[in-house]
């Protein structure tokens, strides 16, 4: 047998060319090695081997299926690849064993059956640092090592689960009584209670039909109006006809939308760690009652929901946006803002679209296959990060809206633009023409024009300056001096030293090293410098400064306004990088003291210095501000001279200068407008434009400016929506570990759905409108089933599958099998409308039982699972609340659009704890618009059961604890409450037995009985605060709190 | 025989304790998921409760609890160890402890000469210097720590607790919190989530930040303000007249008589809080005894002193909270800055009211079955924050960090595990914190890996997949 030591110096000697030393250093190791070799090989077989067999093979062997973890201990090669996590070798070094570590129950716990004796964990640590000396027989992993993975679902078996099946054709059973065949729903219902020898009870009495169907439909009490109309309405169609008039309150939305806001974890924050508001999310509330108000075709809802932004665009842009802000639904969830891994933030916010997605939508709880395949659900690893991949291509983004006035605005913007382009080509065009007619004219005198810019090129600083008065166009003596050159010329000012002003210094940020002057944050800005002068004359002012926007203000010499155009250039940033000197214009100055004034409103540009130059004396006061006369200006002269366009003149000069003056003129009249040349581009020419034009073409320049402005706020971001992002199929992670990715699998749906075989997703889309369309994709079962029975338990307080957001093998089984698959092909049928299958159900016999059960019923189904009388049950949180400010008169319908701004978040202290609460308890709205602070929930929605907005609910508890009678017995709102409302009936009802009839009218939607009205009026009669403490007690009755 | 649903409401009806032993077994859940695995004790435990006094911000092991001499030698060098891939903030070199240490007690347990109380109860504590693998930012780390989660909203430890061994006060809460901390997960971290919401903590005194003061502290709607005991009597009475009458005709339906009974407990309870957090019966001694005489320490030393009175009456989680009282740092032990000021003021405020809480737990016979647990949401850096020297401050440290336990069927004066020479990384005995976990619930008599609850699909357990018992540190 041949170690490895040896090998090594065998191969050594036999290359050659190595020194002696370490030809003699290799060879004794290598001696020293076979003897080791013995008493190592004989170590792993005594202390090793057998460990690994009895403790590690079952899981980690040759046979045992697919090893736990994709690691096999069988082999040094098996523990060299490693599985999931790694080799588990390591580097001879303790601490980077995994092998070692998982004994020691460190980064795993290995074996599982308990931690082994420290002595034995010693042993392989020390064979792990003498090198995992092994024989030949445990080098390579033996073949069935290599058999593929066991799939570890069965999805032929799966697929028998009854979620899976098709949705059946129900046949309708015969039923003798004919008060229940009349209906499909009572037939079904009606022969499961004849089965079981259930007798149901009776209808219930009208009022109790009322206020059950309004305080189920709208999430209100009737009025005494709409009581007193009903029952004075004998006809059989007046139950209708009230129905109707629910489902067409725009208060029905307001109660349904709230049931679909449960299931989606609608909150405005955040929540987590750090509790941010989500300004925006108030849209996607708003959208979601407008749905069900419009009676939105269900398919279209969840499409619209996950890929409102993929769908066509179209000519409305209400449409746009309606569909746009449905996809908050996938931003809305719970984040974790603070998280400091980016990779790991993005795995856990697709993981929980993913599983919100899965349950709200259907029914399966996808994320559990995060880690593994589901351990009962027939949904894979490889299916979780197919769907995690379209989520990984997907971005969360907060979005613009469309408006008619952004579509204006943008159109006017691209017609300056082309006006603007349209100008400079023109210009472009006329000169080009005109220099290239005379060249040979054109050489001479811009020859001329030439040699005098060279002339005043090497003149002395006095001269220079005179090449700033000189020049076409002003030029700031700033950018052409240094401060110490400039001397006695005039007053060069730091901004930071005026002597009066309205105005904020800058030194660290905008002025860091320079120091600027600029606004206070708003309001009027104005500053005043004074200075000593020791000539009158005409001097000219000149700012450094630095602008992004522009931002024009006044300036006044000695009192007088002499420019209200000022400071009104764009140099590109605010910071000191951008900062220019711009000559302002030149003006009278006196002898002796001045002043200038600067004023602005709001902002400021950042004003660096100010040059007071005095650089033509010659000038006479009367002259015209912008034009220095008296003066060379000798290309304008040249121009005249020659009879030649100035511009063109201009051009042909700095070809000159820079070019080759050899050419033949007509070659050089092509270099003009050659690439690079002076005329090759709008922008290179337009430095030689007329005055006239440059002014045309300023004028466009500020109106583009402001437009894009306007186009800037316009698209201000206003709802929290997605958009696609990369493309790309996503990376398993190992044991949804973010550290350890696998094999990319590509995008896809569900197989146990859509199958094995699926067309593939596009390359250029993230595929969620794919995904929609798979969703709602008749062949899918589980949508219109699990939509349909959450319609079913909003109506009836329990599911026909209890466990409304689990249709997998670990959920409850459908009580009434053929009614959720009548009900569910019935709402496909009928294009998705929930509406009509909600008239279908609100018009059945079942609906209109009587709540209280019959003997039999007490014994045969104590938990009415089979429906033979009304479920009662109390109202949910938001339904108690409108109710108790309904009965009491507080009840503002018009309030709609609260948004969490309203409300403090992040951070709340007890103080501003205290004036959420004040909000909440001041506000009169409908429940459904109040913010949802995660973390942060409104008490009363907190004690009321208010389902954690952290997951879908469709199921909410509906617990009983002393907590919500103490809030009963003593809040201040419950309380004040109940004095609004006795104060109302105080002010309708003359006698004390007419006041008690309406406290149970408008209270509890009946009449009282003559027993009730004198137990009332014994309890007034005794009671010091009398009619508020009976109108509280009403308040609190069980009668009150359910809806039976 | 009951029904599922009378079970459920006849059990609800107590402030908290949903799970008497045995009784969950017939499934008082509330509708929907099919079993929850559960009815614990598994076993006969040391602990029937537990104080967490919890230091929010995270306090510096290096500075109070671990020694490393290593530090003090090599101040101001580079570290020569690899740090962590995800860091808070942006940190500098290795900074020695200010403070020196000394052995304490029989055991010579080391703490930093910032203790001057601590030490006479050092042969009670047990140190855990290696915990570990928990987030790096408050929230993660907080949220990792109260519900074992740092991504998903899952049930605080307590209201597991509460849902696990149910109540033995039915006129008190399972689960206070005592001036909880709004920040960093606020309500969730006492939050229930999945679990039934009556096993969710019970803030006394409302949650913010800061903190409200223990002399505010109050049950929310106890005592109602406009009508006297009487009066409230007789209105009880009349309700429940009506009420009863309302319910004859509906006698299945056990939620409505739960209901009925329930506002005879909430009157019961409207004598029975108020009397728990009423200290007029404590004794100047006992008050003095948690530093209640002195201005720095009268606000924790109240808490503490709450919590013992909770102790007696069997609440089975109470959470103090050592959170926001500095003016120079947001969190109270989060000295990114101003290291030595902030953890003065800090151990100053804390070491009289712990070393009181202990002692009079201990002479009143309550230590042996109650575990009492301290520490922060992770420890601070063995380097210094990157910064003004002149304020220097540590940053947030998640891979090596001291807690200890006290009481509650743990060893006294023991210390387990440790961090490497540097306090950088834990090395023996890690203990991570769905280790801490499966070790408090082992304490209190739960196996972790019994105690869970059917949701979404699955049986979730506090411990997700993992958790370790540190058998090492059992009594």
């Amino acid at each position: 047998m041949v170690g490895p030591f040896k090998t090594r110096a065998f191969y050594w000697v036999l290359r050659g060319g190595i020194s002696a030393f370490v030809l003699i250093t290799a060879l004794s190791v290598g001696l020293r090695g076979q003897l080791a070799e013995t008493q190592d090989l004989e170590f792993f077989e005594t202390k090793i081997r057998p460990v690994l067999i009895e403790h590690c093979f079952a899981c980690h062997g040759a046979d045992s299926g697919t090893p736990e973890a994709n690691l096999r201990l069988d082999s040094l090669q098996g523990m060299r690849q490693g599985g999931d996590n790694g080799s588990v070798l390591g580097d001879r070094k303790e601490t980077e064993s995994l092998l070692v570590s998982a004994l020691q129950y460190d980064a795993f716990e290995m074996p599982p059956s308990g931690k082994l004796p420290a002595a034995v964990v010693a042993d392989f640590q020390a064979w792990i640092e003498r090198g995992t000396p092994a024989p030949e027989s445990f080098q390579l992993a033996s073949p069935h090592g290599e058999a593929p993975k066991k799939p570890t679902i069965d999805w032929q078996q799966a697929g028998k689960h009854w979620a899976f099946q098709p949705i059946q054709k129900v046949t309708l059973p015969e039923v003798a009584d004919p008060a229940w065949r009349q209906h499909p729903i009572d037939a079904l219902i009606y022969a499961k209670l004849a089965q079981a020898g259930v007798q149901p009870v009776n209808e219930v009495d009208r009022h109790g039909l009322l206020r059950r169907v309004y305080l189920n439909l709208i999430g209100l009490p009737p009025t005494v109006e709409e009581i007193q109309d009903f029952i004075n309405d004998d006809s059989p169609a007046a139950f209708g006809r009230v129905v109707e008039s629910l489902l067409d309150s725009p208060r029905y939305g307001e109660r349904w939308g709230r049931h679909w806001l449960d299931v989606v974890r609608y909150a405005d924050s955040n929540g987590a760690d750090e509790n941010h508001p989500y300004p925006f999310a108030w849209r996607y509330r708003n959208y979601v009652i407008d749905a069900f108000n419009r009676d939105m075709p269900f398919d279209d809802f969840l499409v619209e929901q996950l890929a409102g932004d993929l769908l066509e665009q179209t000519e409305q842009e209400s449409l746009n946006n309606r569909r746009l802000i449905a996809t908050s639904f996938l931003a809305l969830g719970i984040k974790i803002d603070a998280e400091q891994d980016p990779e790991k933030k993005r795995a856990d916010i697709i993981d929980e679209q993913l599983d919100t997605m899965g349950r709200a939508f259907l029914g399966m709880t996808i994320g559990c296959a995060r880690c593994h395949d589901h351990k009962f659900d027939p949904i894979s690893t490889n299916d979780y990060y197919g769907l995690s991949g379209i989520l990984r291509s997907t971005k969360l983004q907060n979005r613009p809206l469309e408006s008619a006035e952004t579509l204006s605005v943008a159109g006017e913007l691209k017609s300056i633009q082309m006006q603007i382009n349209q100008l400079g080509v023109r210009e472009l065009g006329r000169i080009r023409t005109a220099a290239a007619m005379q060249t040979e004219l054109y050489m001479e005198a811009a020859t001329e024009v030439r040699d005098w810019q060279r002339n005043q090129a090497a003149l002395k600083v006095e001269d220079r300056l005179s090449g700033v008065v000189s020049g076409d166009r002003l030029q700031a003596v700033g950018a052409v001096l240094d401060r110490s050159e400039f001397q006695s010329m005039g007053v060069w000012l730091d901004a930071e030293s005026f002597q009066r002003g309205e105005a904020a210094i800058d030194r660290e940020n905008y002025g860091k090293g320079i120091g600027i002057v600029s606004d206070q944050g708003g309001g009027n800005t104005w500053v005043e410098f004074d200075f000593d002068l020791p000539e009158s004359g005409i001097y000219q002012v000149e700012f450094r400064y630095a602008a992004e926007n522009a931002r024009p203000g006044k300036l006044s010499i000695n009192g007088l306004l002499v420019n209200d155009d000022s400071m009104a250039k764009v140099t590109g940033g605010w910071f000191p990088d951008k900062q220019i000197w711009m000559v302002e214009g030149r003006y009278q100055f006196q002898k002796g003291p001045n002043t200038l004034r600067f004023e602005v409103s709001p902002n400021m540009s950042h004003l660096d210095e100010i040059i007071v130059a005095w650089v033509e004396p010659a000038v006479k006061a009367d002259a015209s501000q912008k034009v220095a006369s008296g003066v060379q200006q000798t290309p304008e002269k040249i121009a005249q001279a020659f009879g030649v366009d100035r511009a063109a003149l201009l051009a042909w000069a700095e070809l000159l200068r820079s070019g080759n003056t050899d050419e033949p003129p007509t070659e050089l009249a092509r270099q003009l407008s050659e690439s690079g040349g002076p005329l090759s581009s709008v922008e290179k020419a337009e430095a030689y434009f007329p005055i006239t034009i440059l002014n045309s073409l300023k004028e466009l320049r500020l109106k583009q400016q402001a437009l894009s402005q306007r186009l800037q706020e316009l698209n201000q971001p206003q709802v929290m929506a997605v958009a696609d992002d990369e493309i790309s199929d996503a990376v398993v992670l190992v044991r949804g570990n973010h550290r350890n990715p696998g094999a990319v699998v590509p995008r896809r749906f569900l197989t146990i759905v859509a199958g094995e075989e699926q067309a593939s997703f596009p390359t250029g889309q993230s595929g969620r409108l794919e995904l929609a369309r798979a969703i709602t994709d008749g062949k899918n079962p589980l949508t219109a089933r699990v939509i349909a029975n959450r319609i079913w338990r909003w109506h009836f307080g329990r599911g026909l599958v209890e466990s409304t957001d689990n249709f997998g093998l670990k959920g409850a089984l459908p009580t009434h099998p053929e009614l959720l698959d009548f009900l569910a092909a019935y709402l496909i049928e009928n294009d998705w409308s929930i509406k009509v299958l909600q008239r279908l159900i609100v018009s059945s016999r079942v609906y209109q039982l009587d709540g209280r059960p019959s003997e039999n019923q007490i014994e045969q189904d104590p938990e009415n699972q089979l429906y033979g009388r009304w479920p009662s049950r109390r109202m949910e949180a938001e339904v108690l609340r409108d109710s108790l400010l309904k009965v009491a008169g507080k009840l503002e319908l018009e309030t709609k659009g609260a948004t969490v701004s309203e409300v403090t978040t992040a951070n709340p202290s007890p103080g501003n704890l205290a004036e959420n609460r004040a909000y909440y308890e001041g506000a009169n709205c409908r429940s459904v618009f109040l913010p949802i602070v995660r973390t942060n929930v409104f008490r009363f929605y907190g004690l009321f059961d208010f389902p954690n907005p952290a997951a879908p609910k469709g199921n909410r508890d509906s617990t009983t604890v002393p907590t919500q009678s103490l809030f009963l017995l003593n809040s201040h709102w419950v309380r004040q409450l109940a004095n609004e409302w006795s104060q109302k009936i105080e002010s309708t009802a003359t006698t004390e037995t007419k006041r008690v009839e309406r406290l149970y009218l408008s209270g509890l939607g009946r009449m009282p009985s003559a027993q009730e009205v004198s137990l009332a009026l014994g309890f007034i009669r005794q009671e010091p605060d009398a009619w508020p403490s009976l109108c509280h007690s009403i308040l609190m009755l069980n009668e009150f709190l359910y809806i039976e | 025989m009951l029904n599922r649903r009378e079970l459920l409401n006849h059990w609800c009806v107590g402030f908290g304790g949903l799970a008497l032993q045995g009784l969950m077994s017939r499934q008082a859940l509330p509708a929907g998921e099919v079993t929850s695995k559960h009815a614990v004790p598994n076993f006969p435990a040391p602990a029937k409760r537990i104080i967490f006094l919890f230091m929010h911000g995270g306090p510096s092991h290096v500075d109070l609890f671990d020694p490393k001499p290593e530090l003090t030698r090599r101040n101001g060098e580079a570290p020569p160890f690899q740090r962590t891939r995800v860091q808070f903030a942006e940190r500098g070199n290795l900074l020695a402890s200010p403070w020196k240490f000394r052995p304490t007690g029989k055991s010579g347990i080391p703490m930093s000469e910032l203790w001057q109380h601590l030490p006479e109860v050092a042969d009670e504590l047990c140190m855990l210097h290696s915990v570990c693998d928990t987030n790096v930012a408050h929230g993660g780390a907080c949220m990792k720590l109260f519900t074992g989660s740092d991504s998903k909203l899952r049930p605080s430890m307590g209201s597991w607790i509460s849902y696990g061994l149910g109540s033995e006060n039915r006129n008190l809460p399972d689960f206070i919190t005592i001036c909880p901390s709004s920040l960093h997960g606020g309500v969730d971290n006492f939050g229930s989530a999945f679990l039934p919401s009556i096993h969710q903590g019970v803030p006394l005194g409302e949650p913010g930040y800061p903190n409200s003061l223990a002399k505010d502290a109050q049950f929310r709607f106890l005592k109602s303000d406009f009508a006297t005991p009487d009066e409230q009597r007789r209105q009880l009475d009349f309700l429940q007249q009506l009420n009863r009458q309302h319910l004859e005709t509906r006698r299945a339906d056990s939620e409505m008589a739960a209901r009925i009974e329930s506002y005879e407990m909430a009157f019961r309870m409207q004598t029975a809080a108020p009397e728990a957090v009423d200290l007029a019966a404590e004794t100047t001694a006992t008050k003095r005894l948690y530093g209640m005489d002195e201005k720095h320490t009268e606000n924790f030393g109240q808490m503490c002193l709450l919590a013992r009175r909770f102790a007696e009456r069997d609440v089975r989680f109470i959470q103090i909270s050592h959170a926001h009282s500095l003016p120079f740092n947001n969190e109270q032990w989060d000295q990114h800055s101003h290291l030595k000021r902030g953890h003065e003021i800090n151990v100053s405020q804390i070491d009289k009211p712990i070393t009181g809480l202990i002692k009079d737990l201990k002479q009143r016979g309550l230590l042996d079955d109650t575990l009492v647990l301290w520490g922060g949401e992770f420890g601070r850096t063995p380097t210094a924050q990157a910064g003004d020297p002149k304020i220097i401050g540590r940053d947030h440290h998640a891979e090596g960090f001291t807690m200890w336990m006290a009481g509650g069927g743990v060893k006294g004066g023991f210390r387990y595990g440790s961090t490497d020479e540097f306090g950088y990384y834990a090395v023996k005995n890690r203990m991570t914190i769905h280790d801490l976990h499966a070790t408090i619930l082992h304490l209190l008599g739960i196996d972790h890996q019994q105690l869970t609850y059917r949701h979404a699909g699955r049986d979730f357990r506090l411990t997700d997949v993992y958790g370790q018992v540190a058998n090492d540190i059992l009594a």
